[in-house]
Order: C-alpha cells, then structure tokens, then sequence
C-alpha cells in the first residue's frame, strides 16, 4: 500500500474584494457563476447584497486524501476518522515596500537604480510598518469565523496597519475566514477600501502611488487534521489564497489565462509535460484536443466582443468546420492561425504577410515602447500557440482529452478565471507567474518555512514566499491600474487591457434591442480623458463598487452577455 | 471558346427584365462583372510592398467584398435555377474594358497600386450613379449600381409574373463562404426581400448609397460597432460606418486623394503576360495562371455542385491564401531582363489569364521551378524557394485531397 497523503485544493485560490460583508464563493469551472453558500443557483441579483453593497467573492478551500494512484477525495470530518480539520491563513499587503511597477523591468531581475515605492521612508523599521500585516488567522473547528482585523488579534501578534485617518476609505481589516460544516475553509478579502493618508486624496500613477494603501493580499494557506483517536496530521500540501480586485464578467474568459500561464511555465521550465515539451524540443506528433485544447481558445477571443468594441463579423467563427479534422478545411484552419499572433517574432497588430489584424486584439506586456521588437500587443502562450499550430495541420483529436479531475480540477477552475497576460502589471498576478522558481510544483507556490515578524522587505524565490509576496507586484491602487487600463492607443490603433474583468463596453437593453454602451465613460471621443473610463482614477476608488456586472441572459448556444446589477446611472437617454 | 480581350465599346438598349431566363443571362453578366474586378484590385494590393499599411488594407477590405460580391451573385442565380459560370470567355482578360459597360467606361489595368490607377481605373469602376433617381440599365450600363438596379426590378418584374420563382432554387446557396471583417452578410436569397437585400448590400458596398456625402461629425454613433475605420474624432477605431465612407468608391478616392498614402510598390510591368517572358520565368507566370485558374474552377465547382467542402475550402480559399499573394509577389521581385535592378524593374508580374492545368501539372511546375532558383542573389534566393515551397506544399495537400476524393 502507498501512503496516505494530503493536499489543500485548490492550489491557488481566488477570492475578490467587495465593498458589502455578504459573500459568495468562487466559481469552481472556468467562466462559471459564483457559487451562493446556500446552494441556490446564481442569478443576476446575487452580485449585490440586500443593501446593493457588492457580495465579496470567498475562495473556497478543502483538503484532499491521496492514497496511491486513486484520484484523491475530498476530506469531511466526522468520516474516515478524521474530526476536525484545523485551517490557517496569514495574509498581507507589501504593496507599499516593493519595488514600484514599471513596463518591461524587473522579470529578470531589477536594476539597483529600480525604484521604491515609498522611497521617502528609508528607515527598515519605519518602512515595515508600511506593511499591513495582520498575522496569521487559525479556525479549529467547522462552522468557525475570524477576522484579519485591527480589532481582532488573538494571539498578539504584532500587527501592523496603515494609519487609522485615511480619505476616502480606512482600512482596518484585509478580511476573514470562515469554515463550512463540510470542513471547508472560505477566505474573504477586503472591501475595495484604497486610502491615503495625504489629503486630498490624489492618483498620480497607473501603478506606483506613495502614501496610498489597499486592502487586497495574499499569503499561505495550511491545514492540520485532528483525527479520532487525537493524532495531528499536517497537511503537508498547503495552498495559496490571492485577494484580487473584482471579476465584473465572471462568464467570459481570457484568451490568455493564469492557468495557460502558470501551465506553460510548468511545461517549458519544470517539465510537466515530457510528451508535449521535453529536452527544449516540441513534440510535433503531439495531438491536442480540440474540444479541451484550441476550441477554448478561440471561443474566448469570439466572446470578447461582449466587453470590447470589437467588429462582429471578424470574429465569427464556424466551430463545426473548425473542429473537423477533415483536410477539406485545413486552409480554414490555416487561415485561422494565420490571424493568430505568433509568440515568437516581431510582435505586430497586423499580419506582415497578409496585412490582417491579429489576435488576440489584446495589450503586450509592454505598450509603452513602440516599434517590433517590444511586446505592444499580446501573444498566447508558446504551448497555446503550439496546440494552434498541431490543430492547423491537422494533429489533433476530435476528443475532449482527459479533462481533469477532482483537486486538479479545483485548481485549474481558479486559475483559469484569472488574466494569465498582459502582465502590465495585470489583474491579479503579474509576470512573476512565468517564473519557475516561483512553484514548489506545478501550480502551487513555494512558502517560505517560519515567517516570523516583522515581514521582510525583499524576496528570494527560491527560498519561498511570505505572506503579501504575490500581489505586492501589483497596481497600488489596484483601483488606478483598473480605470485607466481599458483600452490602450499604441500607434493610431486602440486595443484592449483585460476586458473580461473590466469591461471597457458592455451591452444594455433598450427598447428590446441591445445596444453596446462605454461601462464607464464616453465612446464618443477616443482621445477624450473619459473615454471609457472615469477622468479621475480617485473616481474608480469611490465608485468601482456601483458599477454593472456582465451576465448572460441568453443560452449557451446563444448567448447574450449583458449589464446587471448596475447601481451607477448613465448618461445616455 | 476562349478568353476575350474587350477592346470596342459596346452598344446601349436597354429593355426591362421580364422573364426568368433573362434574369438568370443578367446574373450571369454581373458574376462577369464582379469577377473582372478582383484581378486588378488583387494585383494592385500584391504590388504593396508593405502588406500592413493602411493603403494594403484599403484594398484588401475592398477584394474581400469583390469576392463577397461574386458569392452574392451566384447565390441570387441559384436562387431562381441559375448556374453561374466562370467559363474562360465569361473571364476577361487585361487590359480590357469592363464587360457589359457602355462605352466610355473604364479600361482595366493590371497595375502596380498608384494614386493615378485609384482614380482613373478603381473609381470608374466603382462610379456612384449620379442621382438615386438614375434609371435601371441593362447590358452596356453606365453605372454597376444602374445595373443592379435592372436585376432588382428583374426579380421584381418575374416574382410578379411567377410567384414560384424562388421555388427553382438549386439547393446550391452557401452562407458560410465569407470571411470578411468589414461587416455584410453572405445572404441566402429565397424570397424576394432576401434577393433585394443580397442586392443593397453589393450597391451600397461598392459604389455606395447614390447621394454621396461624408456624414456630419456627430452623426456617426459609436454604440453598435459594425467595422473598423476612421472616426470623426480623427483616430481609427470601431464605427457605425455609412454606407458612403465604406463604399469602394470612397476608398480608392482616399488613395487617389491622398489622404491615404500609397505606399512603396513593386516596380511591376503594366498589364504583365506570360507571352512577353521566356524561360523559367515565363514558367513561373504560367504557374501562377495555372493557380488562379485553379481557384477559378474550383470556385466555379463551390456553386455549381454541392462539394463546396472540397472545392471551396479544401482548394480555392487556401490556394487564394497561400500560393497566389506569394507566387504574384515573386514575379514582382524578378526583372523582366536580367540584367536589371529589380529594385527599378521593370519586372514580372501577375498575367491572371485562363490556363487549365491539372494538380499534377502544376505541382511538377513549382517542383521544376523550386530546383532551378536564378542567380540573382541570396536575398531572391530565399524569396524564390519561399514562396514556391509555400506553393508546392498546398498544391500536395490540394492534390493528395482530390486524390483521396476519386
């Protein structure tokens, strides 16, 4: 018999501010509803709360039993002797002592003269208590809550939070947990709440404000089992839980996600994959599926244009051609591919061999230097690229593969509803991603053993990660990076940021037709400072909670993906 | 019988299409019409060294609409028991006049793309008619909107005479056979609203709606996004484009104007023909005729016959996507004279005559050709065995397909 191990699922988890105290828990297929904790099905009323507040999105964790080959099983208490299943999360925010995020720098390291946030604080001791850091929260038992509070410190950990009187928005707590009576863990995050401590409360930067704080964090997430007889099992596997900003079209997917990401990185840099990817060589005999493997992919670019101003007819696609391996249409697939932008080469909007605008119709890492050789537009991953390319010649199955099963399942749903590029800095990870180092195994992050306080204002990868090390790369507000990268003007073309979690259109009913409108802001004028966003990023601080989710009203087959829930009025009688 | 050079104007009398069989004659004329305009718009667009500019994409957006268009027609003949024909006298070849013109129309060229080929060839093509109020024209038309204004009445005049005439209906219509971006629909006609729309959208695309103005700033809504183009505000992005600024017309008047630069072109001979080039470059004209013909046939077989999964996208569509833009712009890049810079030329170019050739046949030709690359330097070195391997590699898949088909 082999051992019995333990492992938290999902790997990383995802929970999402929300200005309102009720929660719902994370979606566990990719582009699927949220999950209400009481079981009811998910309707375009329970974004908000009674009070119109926006439910906060809890990241849903459960251990899993491993023993041998068998998929693995969620752990319950009460069953297989097992009592009680012990939870701790330790969250923070170090986006105040990091490094400040600039396009193109720091992936491969950053340059001594790199800039500090906050540099103005030079004391260590002084810039630690930039951080916030509640310290670590334990639930026992099921049933169980406890807050990453201010007020709420039960074993005298030396907090730290940002002063008290910040406009508009205090931040006293970075969230809580919560255990279900199945032995699951919830994690919630903040409220949305960005504050400043020097008034009037002013954005200077997309991504690098002094003096400003959010309540989104990150950190470790472990479990230990009580067993029958009074054993303690430590879950050797512990997870991750990310505390992003908001997800407004939760049904609508990434060309690009951070599964594609993370898996990319596991195939080229951790071999995850020897029969896709081995010796730096591509298996060219590989066979993708088309149902699990490329469909998805150009279904996600079709469905942008529920989000973005994008032509209609350019993106109709003929799913039952495209997946027929026939060789009747291998130049459909050809062409298809043809519109695709290459990971590899200079990095265009437009195909240099046919003149024809590429996909996805999306920002690259870097829109700020023009010219080839940068990276001004977004590129699938070098494997999603690679499945693209097997499809076109007509390697592929029919087939929808070995879809995955159980934990893994778990941990590719999060994953997948996350940005997994451009990473400028990105919606919820950044290019850190991409970094092998940064996993323990595929998908999940390498903690650092026995962090004690204070926290530490660096990092090495290698040695693993403390609580707040994930997100610390990210927009500080998030809320200035989420208004001003809607849409980007590189040359005289605008292109996209991250539509599915910030729309830049959406579409409304009127008079029984629907009508694409700005989700924030005027269409009227690109060059315009509101063009669809607000003119002040301060205004995305104060009103990100009132805005409209996206919500398909219609069938899968036909969908109609439209603004719900919107508390913010509009302009457009 | 063979290919025909249109070199004498043609007489005007114009009678109103009554019976059913005139109208499927007149379909037939426009699917001539249509078709004799994609080689000069293609050629022009090969000529544009920089395939990315806006000036490529102009033509690009107005070829692709051409092709739209013959589909359109071919649709609206089965429709009413037609079989559209894309025989080698139905086919003209350059330069000639447009077929079935009035005199004084315009003389067709296969030109590298210039401002003075955008307004003395394209426009007149495309000429809006001079009033909505212009009356319908048959045979020798003035305009093409004219003419399409004769079909409309055509269908009219014949669904009033005959309400089954939709009943006649091949079963041969496809609507999957478009991949444009630049809005329009593959319309499937089979009543007369349907016909008539299949109709508005071939007029307004090409010589737009008959009263041409540029809209007022303002009036264009940025809503319900249809295409890509220039916005009032100055900055290209998605429009609710008016059927004028997206016509043909206005497109090449914008190159012809300037306000689109044309860009740097490949210094090709006007009205290129295999006849005038002898050795393996002539080969090579003759092999780009073999494969423009091949998807001349094959397009012919999309709408005639109800294998359109072979003929159209196993053939036709990959053979127009990947050998003719690569074969066209080799011949540009190859001096007529050896000798010459083929940075001045003048060079080959596209002839796109009718030359039935097998796969087969033609597969051997590009293997012949891939073998014996002349000596003008590694750089043309790399573009011969480039574009001919491109060429080679789907005329096999082409010819292992019809193999695997017989």
């Amino acid at each position: 018999m082999s051992p019995v191990t333990y492992k938290i699922h999902p790997a990383i988890g995802v929970a999402r501010v929300g200005d309102g105290e009720h929660f719902y828990i994370a979606p566990e297929t990719a582009g699927g509803l949220p999950i209400n904790p009481d079981g009811r099905a998910f309707g375009p009323d329970d974004f908000r709360d009674g009070a119109g507040l926006v439910r906060r999105q809890g990241a849903r964790f459960e251990v899993h039993r491993y023993d041998g080959e068998s998929p693995g099983e969620p752990v319950r208490p009460g069953a297989g002797g097992v009592a009680r299943i012990e939870w701790t999360v330790h969250l923070a925010n170090k986006k105040p002592v990091w490094y400040g995020f600039f396009v193109g720098a720091g992936e491969s390291g950053y340059s001594p003269e790199h800039p500090l946030r906050n540099p103005h604080v030079t004391d260590v001791a002084e810039r630690q208590r930039l951080i916030i850091d509640p310290g670590p929260r334990t639930l026992a038992g099921p049933g169980q809550s406890t807050e990453f509070s201010r007020s709420e410190n039960p074993d005298g950990y030396p907090m730290t939070f940002p002063p008290e009187a910040l406009e508009p928005w205090r931040i006293d707590s970075l969230g809580g947990l919560r255990t279900d009576d199945e032995g699951r863990l919830i994690v919630l995050g903040g409220y949305g709440h960005s504050g400043t401590d020097r008034l009037p409360p002013t954005i200077v930067d997309y991504a690098n404000n002094d003096r400003w704080w959010d309540d989104t964090s990150d950190g470790p997430v472990t479990a230990r089992l009580v067993l029958e007889d009074g054993t303690v099992v430590p879950v050797e596997t512990g997870s991750w839980v990310l505390v992003a900003p908001p997800r407004f079209a939760p049904e609508l997917v990434n060309a690009i996600t951070l599964y594609d990401t993370m898996f990319d990185t596991a195939v080229r840099g951790m071999g995850l994959r020897p029969d896709i990817y081995a010796d730096a060589l591509w298996n060219r005999s590989y066979r993708p599926s088309w149902e699990a493997d490329v469909r998805p992919i150009l279904e996600r670019i079709h469905r942008y244009r529920w989000v973005v101003a994008i032509p209609r007819h350019a993106h109709d696609l003929d799913f039952e051609k495209l997946g027929d391996p026939d060789p009747a249409y291998r130049g459909l697939r050809e062409f298809y591919l043809g519109v695709v932008r290459p990971p590899e080469g200079p990095n265009l909007l437009a195909s240099p061999d046919t003149g024809l605008p590429m996909m996805p119709m999306l920002c690259g890492d870097n829109c700020f230097v023009p010219g080839p050789l940068g990276s001004n537009y977004a590129t699938l991953t070098r494997t999603q690229y690679f499945y693209l390319q097997q499809w076109a010649a007509g390697r592929f199955d029919t087939g929808r593969g070995e879809p995955a099963q159980g934990g893994a399942a778990l941990d590719r749903a999060a994953l997948d509803n996350c940005v997994g590029g451009a990473f400028s800095p990105g919606i919820e990870v950044t290019w850190i991603a991409r970094n092998a180092e940064l996993f323990a195994e595929p998908f999940r992050i390498r903690a650092k053993p026995g962090v004690r306080p204070p926290l530490s204002l660096g990092q090495t990868l290698t040695q693993g990660l403390e609580p707040g090390d994930l997100s610390k790369y990210m927009a500080l507000p998030w809320q200035a990076d989420f208004n001003e990268c809607n849409s980007q003007q590189i040359g005289e073309r605008f292109v996209w940021w991250w539509p599915v979690q910030r729309p830049a259109f959406v579409y409304v009913e009127r008079g029984g037709r629907l009508r694409q409108v700005p989700w924030v802001g005027t269409d009227a004028d690109q060059t315009a400072p509101d063009y669809v966003r607000f003119t002040e990023d301060t205004d995305m601080v104060l009103l990100w909670g009132k805005l409209g989710f996206v919500f398909n009203t219609g069938t899968s087959r036909r969908p109609r993906f439209v603004e719900v829930a919107r508390e913010l009025a509009r302009d457009d009688a | 019988m063979s290919q025909i050079r249109r070199t004498e104007p043609e007489r005007k009398v114009y009678r109103p299409i009554t019976h059913p069989d005139d109208l499927i004659r007149h379909l037939q004329w426009a699917l001539c019409v249509e078709v004799s305009t994609i080689p000069p718009y293609l050629c022009a667009l090969y000529s544009i060294v920089d395939r990315g500019s806006d000036a490529a994409a102009l033509v690009r957006s107005v070829v692709i609409e051409e092709m739209l268009h013959t589909a359109l027609v071919s649709n609206l003949s089965n429709a009413i028991g037609g079989r559209p024909s894309l025989a080698p006298h139905l086919v003209p070849l350059y330069p000639g006049y447009i077929p079935h013109h009035a005199a004084g129309g315009p003389f067709i060229q296969l030109q590298a793309l210039s401002p003075a080929l955008a307004r003395s060839v394209f426009m007149a093509i495309e000429q809006p008619e001079a009033s909505p109020r212009s009356p319908a024209e048959g045979n020798h038309f003035q305009t093409i909107g004219q003419f399409y204004k004769a079909i409309e009445e055509g269908f009219e005049n014949c669904f009033e005479r005959d309400r089954d005439l939709f009943k006649h209906d091949t079963g041969l219509q496809r609507s999957d056979t478009y991949f444009g971006g630049g809005g329009g629909e593959l319309v499937v006609a089979h009543d007369l609203a349907s016909a008539k729309r299949a109709i508005t959208e071939i007029t307004e695309q090409g010589e737009g709606a008959p009263q041409a103005r540029p809209p007022l700033p303002g009036q264009e809504r940025f809503g319900d996004l249809d295409n890509y183009g220039t916005r009032t505000d100055g900055t290209y992005g998605p429009i609710l484009g008016t059927p004028w600024e997206l016509s043909h017309y206005r497109k090449f008047q914008q190159l012809a104007d300037g306000e689109v630069p044309v860009p740097e072109t490949y210094p090709m001979q006007p009205n290129p023909s295999s006849d005038e080039l002898d050795g393996d470059l002539r080969r090579l004209a003759e092999l780009f005729d073999g494969c423009y013909t091949l998807v001349l046939l094959a397009l012919e077989r999309s709408f005639t016959t109800p294998a359109t999964e072979a003929s159209f996208f196993g053939a036709a569509f990959p053979v127009m996507q990947s050998v003719l833009p690569p074969l066209a712009t080799l011949l540009m890049q190859t001096p007529i004279e050896r000798k010459a810079d083929p940075d001045f030329g003048p060079n080959a170019g596209p002839g796109f005559a009718h030359r039935k050739r097998t796969v087969p046949e033609l597969v051997a030709e590009a293997e012949h050709l891939l073998a014996h690359p002349p000596d003008l330097g590694t750089d043309y070195g790399q573009a011969w065995a480039g574009a001919l391997q491109a060429t080679l590699d789907e005329l096999r898949a082409v010819g292992a397909q019809e193999a695997a088909a017989t």
